[in-house]
């Protein structure tokens, strides 16, 4: 029993001091960030910058009112099956980066202009129209990081 | 539905002879009083709040033995209704009220006269009026919009009410079942009908918004009579109808249904599924404000306690602008907006609650604008309440629905020793401290009130 655990150690003592350091410096895979992004990048999970935690935090203030749905320039504007109103700019399509490209036909087709008069009305001040570019933006990194690894994300299947 | 919020942004200093800060039905109330003492009146609000959100209807107090089990209570008039709420609850906004509500049916008069009679009240002398609620329960009410005051279950007769086959939240099976059920619970002399209508023909129907199937009814509202004739069935007296006939005034379609289908039509009143009529009851008001020469301003306000350093400054702080961020990244943090002076004789704070922004708890208890104490049940937030604010069970205590300012009789809000603060400072609406409008049952017909009487007081008159 006590000459296997030294055994063990040794082994691990071998790997931590000359097997991994010799790995880092000879091998060519990525590492660090661009590691991250070779793995989940293609599964649509990018890093979250602290412009996307601002966002994230103005999208939580949203409390469901649905006031903007009742001013949403977009509606008729985009297909009824893949578009159902501003609310859910803060409330579903600002969740889930990994989720985010369901939502291209939305996302790429809104104006984010045209959500100024939702946001007036809005009682907790999410901020529409910054959100709606930044999730035109988000979901370019998004498809751009799936396709740099030439992978296809799953198709869009309405929301 | 194309207009939104009024007026313009704050882009300068205010002067005016009363300046109210909130834009819901009180702040409106205030400021329409003031306009018809011949003020000068500019009216600040952040957005739209609570009132945007309401049901439409302005309801007083309901009966105070109404329960489960017996809907209308005794059935008391509506004054009988506010007296025994002012006796339950002393410091109940009705309670310090109570000498001045000889003037009730003035201040109810002035709001049917400034909406143009699209709002109306039953007679101090007689009952609540009774509706059903999309959400298949009754409601009582002494005021709200014609379009749904007409359905008063009172009316009696044998009620159709309209559904959409293949939408949710339209079930007409589901909510004449709950009205037949109800109206034999509370001894109203009404019967019930489901007329479940394919006016929804298309497969994606289901996804319409409240505004779309509003906007289809008001362009062909005689698809909507086509629909209703099929699925009519004999011995209906009149109807209910979702709320969405129109997407502003609903008296249009209403006509038309009544004139096609040869009975009395009436909507129900707003849910979380179609909020139409309190869009409605706001943009009302805002538009009768504007025609009232009230002054639309939209933007934040601030102060340093009192009515002299009050400040304003521009709705939204760019503070998601991208060009504050490189590559992801925040560079510099944005410029605060500027703010810009309110010179006024009087202010009214017409903030409201929760939603309104007017109360908020951040670790505290704390009134947004001027940093007044907030009162639960005559005590003051020390810094940090005392046992739990709000209560899971069902009827349970709710400390923070009664939250807000306390006010003298001549509404001005009160300091942590009792005084006023300022003596041109008033406040009405859902600010004000001791109204529970879930469990007291007093909602905008108060805020009204409280809203006509603090205008007034802005003016050196009332009290």
């Amino acid at each position: 029993m006590g000459s296997s655990k030294l055994g063990a150690d040794l082994y691990l003592a071998w790997r931590a001091a000359v097997v991994h350091p010799l790995r880092r410096l000879l091998d060519k895979e990525p590492q660090g960030k661009e590691r991250f992004l070779a793995n989940y990048g293609p599964e649509g999970l990018v890093p979250t910058t602290p412009r996307d935690k601002a966002m994230l935090a103005a999208a939580g203030r949203c409390i469901s009112c649905g006031l903007c749905d009742q001013l949403d320039g977009q509606l008729g504007a985009v297909a009824r099956g893949e578009y159902q109103g501003a609310s859910l700019l803060p409330r579903q399509y600002a969740r889930s980066s990994v989720e985010l490209h369901r939502a291209k036909a939305a996302i790429e087709a809104i104006d984010p202009a045209a959500y100024r008069a939702g946001e007036a009305v809005c009682p907790t001040r999410v901020p529409l129209v910054a959100i709606a570019a930044w999730l035109q933006e988000r979901l370019a990194r998004v498809l751009s990081f799936a396709a740099d690894e030439g992978r296809r994300l799953p198709p869009s299947t309405g929301c | 539905m194309s207009v939104g919020l009024r007026g313009r942004a704050v882009e300068g200093s205010i002067r005016a002879d009363v300046v109210v800060i909130g834009g819901g039905i009180a702040g409106a109330a205030a400021a329409l009083a003031a306009r018809r003492k011949g003020r000068q009146v500019a009216l600040v609000r952040r957005a739209w709040g609570a009132t945007a959100l309401s049901a439409g209807l302005l309801d007083l107090a309901p009966d105070p033995f109404a329960s489960p089990a017996q809907p209308l209570g005794e059935r008391r008039d509506v004054r009988g209704c506010i007296r025994a709420l002012a006796l339950r609850s002393p410091r109940h906004p009705w309670s310090l009220l109570a000498e001045r509500l000889e003037r009730l049916p003035a201040l109810l008069g002035r709001a049917a006269e400034e909406s143009g009679g699209r709002l109306r009240f039953t007679p101090l002398e007689a009952e609540n009026r009774c509706v059903l609620t999309p959400l298949g329960t009754l409601k009582t009410s002494a005021g709200g919009q014609d379009a749904v005051l007409r359905g008063d279950l009172h009316h009696g007769g044998r009620i159709g009410v309209v559904g959409f086959a293949r939408h949710p939240a339209w079930d007409a099976e589901l909510l004449a079942a709950s009205l037949a059920e109800l109206a034999t619970v509370a001894g109203l002399r009404c019967g019930a009908a489901a007329v479940p209508t394919d006016y929804l023909d298309r497969i994606d129907d289901y996804a319409l918004r409240p505004l779309q199937l509003a906007a289809r009814i008001e362009k062909d509202p005689d698809r909507l009579v086509q629909s209703i004739r099929r699925a009519l069935p004999p011995g209906v007296d009149r109807l209910l109808l979702p709320p969405l006939l129109g997407t502003d005034d609903p008296a249009p379609v209403l006509a038309h249904l009544e004139a096609a289908l040869g009975l009395p039509c009436a909507e129900l009143p707003a849910a979380s599924t179609a909020p139409l009529p309190g869009l409605r009851l706001q943009r009302l008001l805002e538009a009768r404000l504007e025609a009232a020469g009230v002054q639309l301003l939209h933007g934040e306000a601030t102060s340093d306690g009192d009515v002299a350093g009050l400040r304003v400054t521009a709705p939204l702080a760019p503070i998601l602008d991208p060009s504050h961020f490189d590559e992801g990244r925040a560079t510099a943090e944005p410029p605060p907006p500027p703010s810009h002076r309110v010179e006024a004789v009087a202010v009214v704070l017409a903030t409201g609650r929760y939603v309104g922004g007017g109360i908020r708890r951040n670790g505290r208890l704390r009134e947004s604008v001027f940093d007044l104490p907030v009162a639960i049940d005559g005590g003051i937030d020390p810094g940090s309440w005392p046992g739990s604010l709000t209560s899971v069970e069902k009827g349970g205590e709710q400390p923070a629905f009664r939250a807000g300012v306390a006010v003298d009789r001549q509404l001005r809000p009160l300091d942590r020793d009792g005084t006023p603060r300022d003596t041109r400072l008033f406040a009405c609406g859902s600010v004000l401290a001791g109204n529970d409008p879930a469990r007291d049952g007093a909602g905008l017909g108060l805020s009204w009130c409280t809203g006509w009487l603090a205008g007034e007081a802005a003016c050196g008159e009332g009290g």
